[in-house]
Formats: structure tokens, sequence, C-alpha cells
């Protein structure tokens, strides 16, 4: 919720403005002169400031200064009435960021508090992302994603649910920590789930709990903070029906419980999917859709941000480099040129591995361009292994059974991602490993 | 310095836009303008009767922004020339046109109490 500081001793346009602000969810509090404003700012640090040139006890303009002093990155709109244009001057000179002339509509008002507050939250975002130092929190510096950077600054900054779209490997998980650090919840808990690498039986109680054991979910785990749901497509009906109701007021109960508890989350769900082709399938709730698209952010993928392969590259070399204790000269032209025309279809995951791979495999000094893998074998290593022979398999039972081992074997147990490889059902898929035995062990990598 | 004429007291359209319909609000808010009304008034009066320029002048121009506030074009215009005179001329010159100014702020005062009661 956005908070506005009023400071005008006109106590007419203040109860106006008061109520107005409070009808579209705003934090209002209000102050007729200098010396309570500032106080109040002391208390708590309102996101955006309304100041009257003329107060009781002084000058608006001397109040933007000292505010300032408190914080520059306060914005503050100059409430003036017509005839001062000196104090406006001077109020700009001091800090300002802009100003209205009374009599004015709240929507004037409205839109360049919107507006202040968006450039001082990517003031915030980018004096922060700089602070962090962080490469949890990499990304990169094309205009593509400068605008993603912009999305997460506004996003952040409200406490509504946040939907995260775009291929995998396009780094929804750090976008959605980097929202988390940057809002308000920043010092509560960051708690991730993927829906799709849980079976279905287990992720009901992995979310809200089981009352049986008296295991509390991560639903629980995350109150306060901020819950990521990765893979929210891949969430089976029963579960939408609940993720919804928890959406609406915060209530739930443990699998197999009665009592009904109450939390208070964030919730930043990503997904890989075309949502809207989905919801016509009907394995996708409407009402959960657009509960969940409040604040939508698409995340670009790499070959739409080219610009920042060759950042990215540079960073993983040196910390690959690093980790592994080994010294390389910049790559070469030929090398860089590669790697800038390639088109990423595993993205930054792909990147990554790729430089990780050219990493170990690279002959100190130089690399060499085959060090550097691209294709299907960058991405998936069974992907190029060489064919089995269709007639060593004895009959069609053993060959799915096959299949149906190496799919697993490749999405490293992940059930959702073995039922697209294979090009099936999660329900299939599971029918599947009932016939033939195979346990959730693969799960597991075994 | 009279008033133009053909504007109306209250524009009521801009001030449901404004400030809305809530009865109960309306009736806050008028509150809320006759006692910071009558603070201006006061000062207004003291200033004119001390001759002290200063003080006419804040008082004016706080009493234009509050105005302001309730779509009243023609009370507004009024205090506007008003609060020009006394910053321009002093309060010898504005104290002639007081007067018919605070004619104009009972009348838009008992406009409002007329529909808000």
């Amino acid at each position: 919720m956005p908070s506005l500081l009023l400071i005008d001793d006109d106590r007419v346009f203040s109860a106006i403005f008061d109520r107005k602000f409070k009808e579209i969810g705003w934090e209002c509090r209000c102050a007729t002169t200098a010396e309570e404003g500032l106080r109040l700012v002391k208390e708590k640090m309102p996101d955006v400031a309304l100041i009257d040139v003329f107060l009781p006890d002084g000058l608006g303009v001397d109040l933007v200064q000292k505010m300032k002093a408190l914080n520059a990155l306060i914005p503050v709109l100059i409430v003036s009435v017509s005839g001062e244009p000196q104090h406006v001057i001077t109020a700009m000179k001091n800090g300002a960021s802009d100003y209205v002339t009374k009599p004015v509509e709240f929507e004037t008002v409205l839109e360049k508090v919107r507006n202040l507050i968006d450039f001082k939250t990517i003031r915030k975002t980018e004096n922060e992302i700089v602070s962090l130092k962080d490469s949890r929190f990499l990304f990169g510096q094309s205009p593509a994603t400068k605008q993603l950077l912009h999305e997460i600054s506004r996003v952040a900054y409200f406490d509504s649910t946040v939907l995260l779209r775009g291929e995998t490997g396009v780094g929804k998980g750090m976008v959605a920590q980097l929202i988390h650090e940057l809002g308000p919840r920043k010092n509560e808990k960051f708690v991730e789930v993927k829906c799709a690498a849980i079976p279905e039986p287990l992720l009901e109680s992995e979310l809200f709990g089981q009352e049986k054991s008296q295991t509390a979910g991560k639903f629980e785990a995350a109150d306060g903070g901020t819950l990521f749901l990765d893979e929210i497509g891949d969430l089976a009906p029963e579960l939408q029906i609940k993720l919804l109701r928890i959406l609406q007021g915060g209530e739930f109960e443990r699998v197999g419980g009665l009592k009904t508890l109450k939390v208070n989350v964030r919730v930043i769900a990503a997904t890989n999917k075309n949502l809207e082709a989905v919801l016509e399938t009907g394995r996708f709730r409407e009402d959960l859709f657009y509960r969940l698209n409040v604040l939508p952010i698409f995340i670009p993928p790499l070959r739409e941000r080219k610009d920042d392969v060759l950042f990215l590259a540079q960073h993983y070399l040196k910390e690959f480099s690093q980790k592994l204790h080994k010294r390389f000269e910049k790559p070469s032209a030929e090398i860089l040129e590669r790697l800038t025309a390639y088109n990423w279809p595993g993205n930054v995951r792909e990147l990554q591995n790729v430089v990780e791979r050219a990493v170990v495999m690279g002959k100190e000094p130089q690399f060499a361009p085959k060090d550097f893998a691209l294709g299907p074998t960058s991405r998936d290593p069974m992907a190029k292994r060489p064919s089995e022979d269709l007639s060593s398999f004895k009959s069609l039972r053993e060959l799915e059974h096959k299949s149906l081992l190496d799919a697993l074997r490749r999405s490293s147990g992940n059930i959702a991602r073995a039922a697209r490889l294979l090009g099936i059902s999660r329900g299939t898929i599971y029918r599947r490993l009932r016939k033939y035995d195979i346990g959730l062990k693969l799960d597991h990598g075994s | 310095m009279a008033p133009k004429e053909g504007l109306a007291a209250v524009d009521w359209e801009s001030l449901a836009r404004r400030v809305g319909t809530d009865p109960v609000f309306l009736r806050e808010l008028l509150a809320i303008f006759e006692e910071e009304k009558g603070k201006h008034v006061s000062s207004i009066r003291k200033a004119l009767a001390d001759g002290d320029a200063n003080l006419l002048k804040a008082a004016a121009h706080a009493l234009k922004g509050t105005v302001g506030n309730l779509c009243a074009p023609r009370v507004f215009e009024e205090a506007s020339r008003f609060e020009e005179c006394a910053r321009r001329d002093g309060p010898t010159e504005a104290g002639k046109f007081w007067p018919s100014l605070e004619r104009s702020l009972d009348d838009l005062v008992q406009d409002l109490q007329k529909v808000l009661s």
C-alpha cells in the first residue's frame, strides 16, 4: 500500500484528498504545519509527500529541503495556489519533483504522485541492485532487460500477486526473489515451491500442511513473507480451488484438518505455459488465472536480449574459473561471435551450462571454440545419444518401459517434464509408472 | 472588482465529481469550511482594522485556496481579485471590496447549507 503525507493548512483540501486517497487503498496522513509534517516524516517515511507552499509556521520550500536531508529519494509534489511562481521555482530548486496549482482535481494529483513513486522506485531499485552486488541477481544491460527491471521495480513495491511468465531458463526464480527482496516483505521469509516437481498427492500437504502429522505447509512457512509458486500451470484442479481460496482471503485448512487457518502471504507465481491456451482446455481455472494475473511480468528469452549474452557469459566465465581455480584469457572473437549468434533456446540456464562446461573442459590459458558446445548437447546431455536400434527391443511393452525410464532420467525425475518429453499428460505418465511398477525413487535420480 | 455575472455560486456537478455525493461527507466538509472561513475572515478583518498588509496578504491567499476547493467559481474569482488587490494595493484599497466578498461568502455557506440540510 503506497503511503502519502499531505502537509497543508487548508483543511478542506486535506479532507477531500485524504478521503480520496484512502478510497483507493493508499495510506494517507495529514499535517497542517511544517513542524508536524517533519515529525510524521521522522516517524515513518512516506512514499511521496504533498506540500503546500505556505504553511502557518514556515514556507513549504524550506520543508522540502529538510525532508530531502532526511531522505534524498523522497519525491515531493508542491501544491500551490495560483500567484506563487517564485516559491514554486525555489521549491523545485530545493528538490521538489513537480507541482500542481490549486484548485486541482484529484485525478491530476494522483497521476503525478504515481509517476513520482514509479520514478522513486526505479531509482531505489537501481540503487539497491547496484548495492546488492550479488551474483544471484544478474540481469544484463540490454534495453529489454532495462524494461524488465523497470517492471520489477513497479511490482516489487506493491503487495499484490505477481505472475511471472517466460520460457524455461529465463530466470523466473531469480526475478521472484528480487521482487521479494525489493518489496515491503524483504525482511520476511521467501519460500519456493516447484509445483511440477512434487508428485500430485504430496503437493497438497507440501502447500497446506498435514493435520495428522501436525506438519506445517509452505503457506504457513511463508506467513508474513512471500511464497513463490513455480510452474503454477501444472497445478491439479482440486489444488487450484484451494489456492484460489487462499488468494481471496488467506484462509485454508491443513490436509485432514477442520480448523481454518489464516496466513498473510504475498504470492508470486510463475509459468512457462501459455495459460490463456490452457484456460481454453479447461485445465486451469479462469478465476484463478485472473486472481494470479494481477501484476503480470513477461521475462523475455535470451535470444530477444542478445546484448546480455556476452555480459552474462563474461560474468559466468569469471565465476566458474574462480570456483574451479582455473585461469583463462578472454575468449577469442570467434567464440564471442558464436555465443552472440546462437539463439539460446535454453536461455540463461543453458548459457550457464555452456560456460561451466567450457571452463571444466577448456585447457588453460586459451579457450578453444570446441569448448563451447552449443546446440542440443548444451541443453540436454541425452539428446545426442545415438538412437537405440528399435529391433533390439523384444516387445512394444519393453520399448515403452525403456522410453519411460529414459524420459525420467532426462528430466532428472521431474514427472511433468518427463511427460512433456514423451508428449503425454501427467495423468498418463503416472498410470504408466504404475503399470511398469516404476517407483518414485527415480525422482531422486537413482 | 465586481464579480462576473452568470457564474453560479456552486457548480454542483463539478463538486460532485471532485468530492463525491456522500451527504455525510459533504456536511462534514461544509463544517470544516465554515470553521476555516471563520478563521480567515477574522484575520482579514483584523488586518484591515490594523492596516497590516502582510497579515492581509496571507489571510486573503488562504481564503482563496479554501474557497477554491468548493467549486464555487464566482466566489473564487471574487476572492482571487481581493487577494490580488490586497497584494498590489494594500489594506486601504482592498478594504473597499471586502464587504462584497464577505456577503458572497455568507451566501455561499447558505447555498451549501440549504442543499445539504
